[in-house]
C-alpha cells in the first residue's frame, strides 16, 4: 500500500536502548519511539503547510514541539507500564503505587516549566495542550496525581530523563492541576484560538502517529491541476463562474450559481493547490463527486467520509478502502468529501472539538447547497465559518439560492467582508425553461390533466408527503387508464428505492411515456429531465428545485405551460413546510401565472422570501435565531463528540424491516454472525441494511414489535404490509394502514 | 507579625449581598465588612479602627428559608415594636404609609466554620481579647439572629509561606495575591464605608473565592500552626 511506504520514508528509528517505557501495547512501541513519530509528523506538517497556518509563528511551532516532546511522558508511571506489560504478556513491575491516573495529567507534572523560558501565557498553553490531549470524563484529581508523581514517577526521574532524553522537573509542583481546572474559553480572547491550534494540532499529530499514518497525505498532488487536465481532455472551456473562482483562489468566495453550471469544477479550481474539505448535504451527491474526481479525473488524493462511506468504498471495489477510511477520519487527505456533521460540528464545543477545528486552519472549506440545510444546521454552519476564519482557514459558499437571512448574518458577524471575500452571481438568463400555471385546486383534481399529458409525454408529479403520493398512485392505478404509472418516495427499502431511482433515470433517457409520482425526494441529486411537472405548492427554494427536474437542459418554445402548480389543500403543511412560508411563496409567485419564469427571477424571489422582515413570526426564523443564540452562549466541553453528533443527525427516523421481508432474510443474519471474513461480513451486513426503510419514529412506534438480534439491534421489525414488485417496479411501498393478519 | 486567630461556628448564617432585595442571597463567606463590624461591636467602637483581615471557612449545606421583611418607605418613620405578641393592651397599628411587609426567600448557610485572622495594633488586640473573655451579651455575625460560638481565640505569629501548600478551607484571596490562571469566583466585597450625603459609600475589595484543595498562590502567609493566611491589604 502506497501510504505505508510513504510513512516509512519519513520515519527515522530512534535506536536508544535503555529501560523500556512502553507507549502502546499493539505495536510495543516505546514512549520515545512514539514521540519521535510525532516529531516527524510535526516536521511534515510544518514543511508542507507552515506558510498556510496564519496563526502559527516560530514561537507557536516551538510550543507545539514542546507539547509533543512531553505529551506522553506521564505514561512512564508503573501502573500504566504494567497495564501494557500484561497486555503483551511481559513480566509486570513491582510497585507500591498502583493508582490509575490518566497519563495526560501526569505528563504536565513532569514538564520543567522554569527551564523552558516561557511567558505566563505560553506556560498556560502548554499546560492545557498536554493536560487535555486526551479528553476524560473524569476531572483531574489532585491527590491521586500527587500520589503517583511523588511516589512513582519522581523516583524514576533518572531513568525517564535517560529514556526520553529530555529534562524533567527538579521540584514537583501541583499548581498545574488548579490551572487545568480553569479551561480555556472564548472569553480568553486571542489566546483561546492559539490554544485551539496547539492542542488540536497535537491531537491530529498524535492520532496520525498512533495509526502509523502521516498527518498530511498526498501533499504534492493538487486537485486544481487534475481538474484542469480533465477539462482540457474533454475540451471544456472555463465558463464565467469557473474563471471567477479560479482567479480568486486566495480569497473567501460566496457564489450564487444555478445548477448545471459546473459548480463542482468551479470549487475544485478555487481549491487549486490547497488542502480542502468539500461538504454537501446529500451522501449520494458526495459519492457521485467522489466517483468523478477519483475515477474520471484520476486524482488519488481524495477521501470520502460520511456515515456509510466505508460501505460505499468497499462496495465500490476500492482496493485500499480501509486506508482511505483512516486517512479520511484523520482529516489527512488532501481533499475530503464529506457531510457537515462529520467535520463542522465544533460550534458545539464538545470535548475534543479542537482537533477538527485545527484541521481547518491550513485548509479551504467548501459548503455547497447551503440553502438545503434546515435553519438550525445553517446556524451551525455560520458559526463554524466564524470559527474557521478565526483559526485562519478559508471558505467558499456555493449555492443555487442564498437566503438573504443567512447572508445578512454572515455580514453582521463580519465573516464575509469587503477585504477578504468576493461575491459572484452566475445566472444563465438567455434560455427560458419554464412557463408556470397556477391551479386553485387540490392536486388530486388534476388527475385528468396528468393522464392527458402522459399520452404523449413524460409527466412528473411531485407531492409534499408520502401519504398523498400513495393516495394519488392508488387512484391512478384504479383508473386503469392504460398509461404506465410509477411511484417513488422514501418509504421503500433502500434496495427498492435505488432500483426505482435507476428506473426513473432509464425511463427518462428512453423517452418512454407515462407518469411518475414522487415526493420532494427527487428535488436534489436525481438527474432527470421531464416534459411536464405537476406539483403541490411548496416554499420557493424547494419549488424551484422541483422545477429543475423539468426542462433541465432545454428551452421552452411556444405558449404552453410546462409547470402546473396546485395551491389548494396542500399536503405537508405545517408538518413538512412552514405555513407562512408557503403562503408568502404563493403571493410572490402569483404575478408570474401564465408567464415565463426566468432564472434571475427565481434567485430574486428566493432572496425576497428569506428576508428577515418577511420571516418575522415564522418557526423558520425562530429556529435559526434560537440555534445561533445557543451556539453563542454554549458552555464549552459539556458534550462529548457522540452526543454532538446525535444532536445533529436526524434522530427522528429509525430503520425498520417489514416482517415479511425479514422472514426471507433471517438466515442472512445467522450467516453474518458465523462469518469471520472481513469482506464477506461487509457484504452480508449490507445485504441486511439494504432491506431497511427509514421511518419516522412516531409513525413506526405503533407497528414495531421487536428488534433484530445483535449486532443489528438498531433495526426494528415492523408488522405492516409492504407492497413492491421488483420485476416491474410497481407498488406503494410500506403500507401503514394495512396491518398484518392476526395469524400471520 | 502577630495576629489574632478566631475559630468561629454558626449554626446558620446569611451574609446578605447588598441590593439582593427580591431574594436574600448570601455570600459564601462573611465579607470583610461583616467581620470588621463584629470586631467593632466587640470593642463597642464608635469610629473606624484600622485592621487587616483574612477570612476562610466552609459550610455543610445551603438552605432556603422564607422570611418576613419590613420595607420602610420614608426616612423619618418613627420607632415601633416589630413583634406585638405579649404586649399588654395591644392598641398599636402599623402606619401602612410608612411601612410595608413582604415575605421573601432567604438563602442561608448551615453549619458554618470560620477561620479568621485579625491583624491590628497590640493595644486593640488586648481589648478584643478582653471583650471576648468578659462580654456580657451574645455575639452574632451577619444577621443578629445568627449567633456565633467562639471556639478558639489565639495570638499567633504569621510569616511568609515558602513552600507549596493547599487550602484547607475555602477562602477569599485578594486580587493582588490571586493567581488568575487558578479557578475562582470573582467577587467585589465591601470593606468599609464613608457617609456621603447621608448614604453609606462603600470601599470595595476585589477578591477571588477560591475552593479548598487549591494550591495557595505565591506570596501568601502562614501562621505558627500551619494555617494559611490571606490578608486583604
Amino acid at each position: 500500500m502506497r501510504m505505508e511506504s510513504l510513512y516509512f520514508s519519513i520515519y527515522k528509528p530512534g535506536g536508544r536502548k535503555t529501560t523500556m517505557f512502553y507507549a502502546k501495547s499493539e505495536t510495543k512501541e516505546a514512549i520515545r519511539e512514539h514521540t519521535d513519530r510525532l516529531l516527524d509528523n510535526w516536521e511534515l506538517l510544518r514543511d508542507c503547510y507552515g506558510e498556510r497556518f496564519v496563526r502559527m509563528n516560530e514561537r507557536m511551532w516551538e510550543l507545539l514541539r514542546l507539547a509533543i516532546e512531553y505529551h506522553d511522558i506521564g505514561k512512564a508511571n508503573t501502573a500504566f507500564q504494567n497495564k501494557i506489560r500484561r497486555a503483551i504478556q511481559e513480566e509486570v513491575l513491582e510497585t507500591d503505587c498502583d493508582v490509575d491516573v490518566p497519563h495526560n495529567y501526569l505528563s504536565v507534572g513532569l514538564v520543567p516549566f522554569n527551564k523552558l523560558n516561557l511567558t505566563k501565557e505560553e506556560t498556560r498553553l502548554l499546560t492545557h495542550a498536554i493536560g487535555y490531549h486526551h479528553e476524560r470524563d473524569k476531572r483531574p484529581d489532585k491527590e491521586a496525581i500527587r500520589l503517583v508523581l511523588e511516589s512513582d514517577l519522581y523516583l524514576q526521574r533518572e531513568k525517564i530523563v535517560k529514556h526520553m532524553n529530555l529534562p524533567v522537573v527538579e521540584k514537583l509542583s501541583f499548581r498545574f492541576v488548579d490551572h487545568l481546572l480553569r479551561r480555556y474559553t472564548i472569553h480568553d480572547g486571542e489566546a483561546f484560538w492559539d490554544y485551539v491550534l496547539i492542542k488540536g494540532l497535537l491531537q491530529r499529530i498524535d492520532h496520525a502517529a498512533s495509526a502509523h499514518l502521516p498527518v498530511e497525505s498526498y501533499t504534492d498532488q493538487h486537485v486544481g491541476v487534475y481538474v484542469r487536465h480533465y477539462m482540457k481532455r474533454q475540451s471544456f472551456q472555463l465558463n464565467d463562474l469557473q474563471r471567477f473562482t479560479a482567479s480568486h483562489t486566495n480569497k473567501n468566495v460566496v457564489v450564487i450559481a444555478q445548477t448545471g453550471m459546473g459548480k463542482t469544477e468551479a470549487a475544485l479550481l478555487w481549491i487549486d493547490r490547497d488542502k480542502a474539505f468539500f461538504t454537501l448535504p446529500l451522501r449520494v451527491s458526495i459519492n457521485a463527486i467522489y466517483e468523478r474526481i477519483r475515477h474520471q479525473m484520476g486524482c488519488e488524493a481524495v477521501g470520502l467520509l460520511h456515515s456509510t462511506s466505508a460501505f460505499y468504498l468497499a462496495e465500490r471495489g476500492e482496493e485500499n478502502w480501509e486506508v482511505i477510511k483512516q486517512q479520511s477520519q484523520q482529516l489527512s487527505m488532501k481533499l475530503l468529501l464529506t457531510t457537515v456533521d462529520q467535520i463542522l460540528k465544533f460550534p458545539f464545543y464538545y470535548r475534543g472539538f479542537e482537533k477538527e477545528l485545527a484541521g481547518m486552519a491550513n485548509a479551504k472549506v467548501v459548503i455547497d447547497e447551503i440553502q438545503a440545510y434546515d435553519p438550525k444546521i445553517a446556524a451551525m454552519l455560520i458559526k463554524s465559518l466564524e470559527m474557521i476564519k478565526k483559526v485562519g482557514g478559508q471558505f467558499m459558499i456555493m449555492t443555487a439560492t442564498l437566503p438573504t437571512l443567512y447572508l445578512d448574518e454572515l455580514k453582521r458577524r463580519n465573516i464575509v467582508d469587503e477585504d477578504c471575500t468576493v461575491f459572484g452571481k452566475f445566472i444563465d438568463n438567455e434560455n427560458h425553461r419554464h412557463r408556470i400555471q397556477f391551479h386553485d385546486r387540490e392536486i388530486t383534481e388534476g388527475i385528468e390533466d396528468f393522464i392527458k399529458a402522459a399520452r404523449s409525454a413524460q409527466v412528473l408529479v411531485i407531492v409534499n408527503t408520502v401519504r398523498r403520493g400513495i393516495e394519488l398512485y392508488e387512484h391512478l392505478s384504479d383508473m386503469d387508464a392504460d398509461i404506465p404509472v410509477y411511484l417513488l418516495h422514501s418509504q421503500f427499502t433502500q434496495e427498492d428505492r435505488q432500483g426505482l431511482e435507476r428506473r426513473i433515470k432509464e425511463f427518462n433517457m428512453a423517452k418512454e411515456k407515462g407518469i411518475w409520482i414522487t415526493t420532494q425526494l427527487v428535488e436534489a441529486s436525481i438527474d432527470i429531465d421531464f416534459d411536464y411537472l405537476f406539483t403541490e405548492m411548496s416554499p420557493l427554494d424547494s419549488l424551484f428545485q422541483r422545477l429543475g427536474r423539468c426542462y433541465r437542459r432545454r428551452s421552452i418554445q411556444g405558449e404552453q405551460c410546462n409547470i402546473h402548480i396546485f395551491t389548494q389543500n396542500v399536503s405537508g403543511v405545517p408538518s413538512v413546510y412552514d405555513e407562512h412560508l408557503v403562503r408568502e411563496s404563493i403571493c410572490l409567485l402569483e404575478p408570474y401565472d401564465g408567464k415565463i419564469l426566468d432564472e434571475r427571477s427565481k434567485v430574486e424571489l428566493v432572496e425576497k422570501l428569506y428576508e428577515r422582515e418577511r420571516l418575522k413570526g415564522t418557526a423558520f426564523l425562530q429556529e435559526f435565531e434560537d440555534a445561533l443564540s445557543m451556539f453563542d452562549h454554549l458552555d464549552p466541553y459539556e458534550l462529548n463528540k457522540q452526543e454532538a453528533q446525535r444532536k445533529l443527525r436526524d434522530i427522528q427516523t429509525i430503520p425498520v424491516i417489514p416482517r415479511r421481508i425479514y422472514d426471507r432474510i433471517a438466515d442472512l443474519i445467522e450467516e453474518y454472525r458465523r462469518c469471520r471474513n472481513g469482506k464477506e461480513r461487509i457484504g452480508l451486513r449490507m445485504g441486511v441494511e439494504k432491506k431497511t426503510i427509514s421511518v419516522h419514529r412516531f409513525l413506526a412506534e405503533k407497528y414495531v414489535s421487536e428488534r433484530l438480534p445483535k449486532p443489528f439491534e438498531h433495526i426494528y421489525i415492523i408488522d405492516v404490509e409492504y407492497d413492491f414488485d421488483q420485476e416491474n417496479g410497481k407498488g406503494t411501498g410500506i403500507q401503514f394502514d394495512k396491518s398484518l393478519p392476526a395469524f400471520y | 507579625m502577630k495576629a489574632l486567630r478566631l475559630k468561629l461556628f454558626q449554626e446558620t448564617a446569611c451574609y446578605k449581598k447588598p441590593f439582593a432585595s427580591k431574594v436574600a442571597e448570601t455570600y459564601p463567606l462573611p465579607p470583610y465588612s461583616t467581620v470588621k463590624g463584629m470586631i467593632h461591636a466587640l470593642l463597642r467602637a464608635d469610629r473606624f479602627i484600622s485592621m487587616r483581615l483574612s477570612v476562610q471557612g466552609e459550610y455543610e449545606a445551603k438552605l432556603l428559608d422564607y422570611q418576613r421583611h419590613y420595607f420602610f418607605k420614608k426616612l423619618d418613620t418613627v420607632a415601633f415594636p416589630l413583634i406585638l405578641d405579649g404586649i399588654q393592651e395591644n392598641r398599636f397599628v402599623y402606619d401602612t404609609n410608612g411601612i410595608s411587609t413582604m415575605p421573601i426567600y432567604t438563602h442561608m448557610l448551615y453549619g458554618v466554620n470560620l477561620l479568621i485572622h485579625v491583624e491590628v495594633e497590640d493595644s486593640v488586640l488586648e481589648q478584643v481579647i478582653q471583650a471576648i473573655e468578659g462580654g456580657g451579651i451574645h455575639y452574632s455575625l451577619g444577621r443578629w439572629e445568627d449567633l456565633v460560638r467562639i471556639d478558639e481565640y489565639k495570638i499567633v505569629f504569621v510569616e511568609e509561606l515558602d513552600e507549596e501548600k493547599d487550602l484547607r478551607y475555602h477562602a477569599y484571596i485578594s486580587d493582588h495575591l490571586l493567581d488568575i490562571d487558578t479557578r475562582h469566583i470573582p467577587y467585589e466585597i465591601p470593606w468599609k464605608y464613608e457617609i456621603v450625603n447621608g448614604v453609606r459609600k462603600w470601599e470595595k475589595v476585589k477578591v477571588g473565592y477560591v475552593p479548598k484543595g487549591t494550591t495557595a498562590p505565591e506570596g501568601v502567609c502562614i501562621d505558627e500552626d500551619g494555617e494559611l493566611v490571606f490578608f486583604h491589604l
